[in-house]
C-alpha cells in the first residue's frame, strides 16, 4: 500500500518538475519577445516624435509636396489611434514608405538640404530608421524562437493550458516599405 | 540510383552551407581598442588612439573601438557595424556604454554606432556633425589616420563630459547558486522518503544520498574555486572592466601589449548613430 502511494508521489513530483521547466521556458521566451516588441515600439515612437518637426521644416521649402506631408501627418495620427499590434505595424509600414519617398523628393530642394536644422533631422531620421530595422530584426528573432518552441511537442499541449499565445506575430515590412530604398546620406 | 542520391545530397549540403555562409559573414576577432584590419593607420596614430581609448575607459568606463576593414560585403556598412558591435559586446554589461567607429574602405563609408547607454550623449545628429566636421575633410584628402584620430578625439571629449556612473554589483550569480542548492536539497529529501517507503534498506539510501551530495558539493567547490581564480586574475589587470562578465575576451585576441585592455565588457547597441560616404 505505502509502496504504491510513494510511487505515485514520486511520479507526481517528477511530472510537476517537468511541467515547471516547460512553463519557465515559455515564460522566458514570452518575456523576451515582449521586451523586444517594447523596444520596437520605443523606436517607432521616436520616429513619430520626429515627424512634426520634420514636417514644419520641410513645409517652408518644399511647397509642392503638401500632399505627401499631409499623408505623413495622417499616418502619424493613425499610429496614435492604433490599438492592436496589427494596426501599429500597418501605421509604421505606411509611414516608412511615405518618409522614404520624402527623402527622395527633398533632393530637388537644394536650399532645404543646406538648412542646418534639416541636416540634423535627416541624421536623426536615418539613425531612427536603422534602429527600427535593428529592433525589428531582434523582435522577429525572439518571436521565431517563441513560435518554434510553442508549436513543438510537448510544449504545444501546455501553451493554452498555461495561458500563453499559441503563436506570436512577426513584424514584416509589407508592400512599398519592404522595397523602399535604404536611406543613406 | 545510389549515385544520384549522393549527388543530390551533396548538392543539398552545399546549398545549405553556402546559404549559411551568405547569412553570417565571418566577423574578425578584436585585437585591442584599435583594429586596423585595412592597414590605413600608421603606428604613431595607432598608439595615440589606443592611449585615448584607455584614458576614456579609465575616466568614464566607456569603451571605444576603432575598426577599419577592407570591405563589409555582403552586408551594407550599417548592418555590419551593428552586428560587429553585437558580436564584440563593446561597452560594459548593463551600462551599454560602448561606441564603435567603423571605416569600410571598399564601400567608402564611415559609421559611428553608440551603445544604448551612450545614445543620449552621442545622438545621431551629433554623430553626423562630428563626421562632417572631423572625419570627412581628412578622408577626402586620403588621410584616414588623421580623420579617425580627430573623430575619436571629438567623441571621447563628448563622452567624458558625463560623470562616471557606479558599477553595478553582480549579486544575481550568487542568488542563482543558492536557488539551485535549495532545489537540490528538496529533491534529495523527496527521493530519500520515496526510497524509504519503497522499502529500500537504509544503508542503500545512505549510500545514494551520500553519493549525490558528494557529487553536488564537488560541482559547487569547482565553481567556487573557478570564481576565486577568475577574480584574482581580474584583480591583476587594471580597469574597472575586469570585474564584469566577459573578462577573458582579450586572451584570445592576444593584445596585452597595449596594456590594460582586458576585452570588451558585453555592451549592446541598437543601430543608432550616423554614417557618411566619402
Amino acid at each position: 500500500m505505502w509502496k504504491w502511494i510513494a510511487g505515485i508521489v514520486v511520479v507526481l513530483v517528477l511530472a510537476a518538475l517537468w511541467m515547471t521547466s516547460i512553463y519557465n521556458n515559455l515564460v522566458g521566451l514570452d518575456q523576451n519577445a515582449k521586451t523586444a516588441w517594447a523596444q520596437v515600439e520605443n523606436q517607432l515612437q521616436r520616429r513619430f516624435d520626429l515627424i512634426p518637426n520634420l514636417v514644419s521644416t520641410v513645409k517652408g521649402y518644399a511647397k509642392h509636396e503638401r500632399e505627401l506631408l499631409e499623408n505623413i501627418t495622417k499616418a502619424r495620427s493613425a499610429w496614435a489611434g492604433a490599438q492592436t499590434q496589427t494596426d501599429k505595424i500597418n501605421a509604421a509600414n505606411q509611414t516608412q514608405s511615405f518618409l522614404s519617398r520624402l527623402m527622395v523628393v527633398v533632393e530637388n530642394y537644394p536650399q532645404l538640404k543646406a538648412n542646418q536644422n534639416f541636416l540634423a533631422l535627416q541624421d536623426e531620421l536615418a539613425g531612427t530608421e536603422n534602429r527600427i530595422a535593428t529592433e525589428r530584426m531582434r523582435y522577429n528573432q525572439a518571436v521565431q524562437l517563441y513560435n518554434v518552441t510553442a508549436r513543438r511537442i510537448p510544449t504545444v499541449f501546455f501553451v493554452r493550458l498555461f495561458g500563453f499565445d499559441p503563436e506570436k506575430m512577426l513584424f514584416e515590412a509589407t508592400g512599398e516599405a519592404a522595397t523602399a530604398p535604404k536611406v543613406n546620406f | 540510383m545510389k549515385l544520384r542520391f549522393f549527388s543530390s545530397l551533396t548538392l543539398l549540403i552545399f546549398v545549405l552551407v553556402s546559404s549559411l555562409l551568405a547569412v553570417t559573414p565571418n566577423f574578425p576577432n578584436y585585437v585591442g581598442y584599435v583594429n586596423d584590419f585595412a592597414g590605413v593607420i600608421d603606428a604613431d596614430t595607432e598608439a595615440k588612439l589606443t592611449a585615448l581609448c584607455q584614458g576614456l575607459e579609465k575616466a568614464n568606463s566607456a569603451e571605444m573601438a576603432i575598426v577599419t576593414v577592407p570591405t563589409v560585403a555582403p552586408l551594407d556598412s550599417k548592418t555590419y557595424t551593428t552586428e560587429l558591435f553585437q558580436k564584440w559586446g563593446i561597452g560594459k554589461k548593463g551600462k551599454d556604454n560602448g561606441i564603435l567607429v567603423l571605416l569600410a574602405m571598399a564601400e567608402k563609408r564611415i559609421e559611428i554606432e553608440p551603445g544604448y547607454g551612450l545614445e543620449g550623449i552621442i545622438n545621431d545628429a551629433k554623430a553626423g556633425r562630428i563626421l562632417d566636421q572631423y572625419a570627412l575633410p581628412s578622408f577626402k584628402r586620403g588621410d584616414f589616420a588623421r580623420g579617425l584620430w580627430l573623430t575619436a578625439q571629438a567623441l571621447a571629449n563628448e563622452i567624458k563630459r558625463e560623470p562616471n556612473p557606479a558599477l553595478e554589483e553582480t549579486v544575481t550569480s550568487l542568488q542563482t547558486i543558492f536557488g539551485w542548492v535549495f532545489v537540490g536539497v528538496i529533491i534529495v529529501i523527496i527521493t530519500m522518503f520515496a526510497l524509504f517507503f519503497l522499502g529500500f534498506s537504509t544503508q542503500i539510501i545512505g549510500a545514494l544520498v551520500g553519493g549525490v551530495v558528494g557529487f553536488v558539493a564537488w560541482g559547487i567547490a569547482g565553481a567556487v574555486i573557478g570564481a576565486v581564480i577568475g577574480f584574482m586574475i581580474s584583480l591583476g589587470k587594471s580597469g574597472p572592466g575586469s570585474m564584469t562578465g566577459r573578462t577573458f575576451g582579450g586572451w584570445t585576441g592576444g593584445s596585452f601589449g597595449g596594456g590594460g585592455f582586458g576585452g570588451f565588457g558585453g555592451g549592446r547597441s541598437g543601430g543608432g548613430g550616423a554614417g557618411r560616404g566619402f
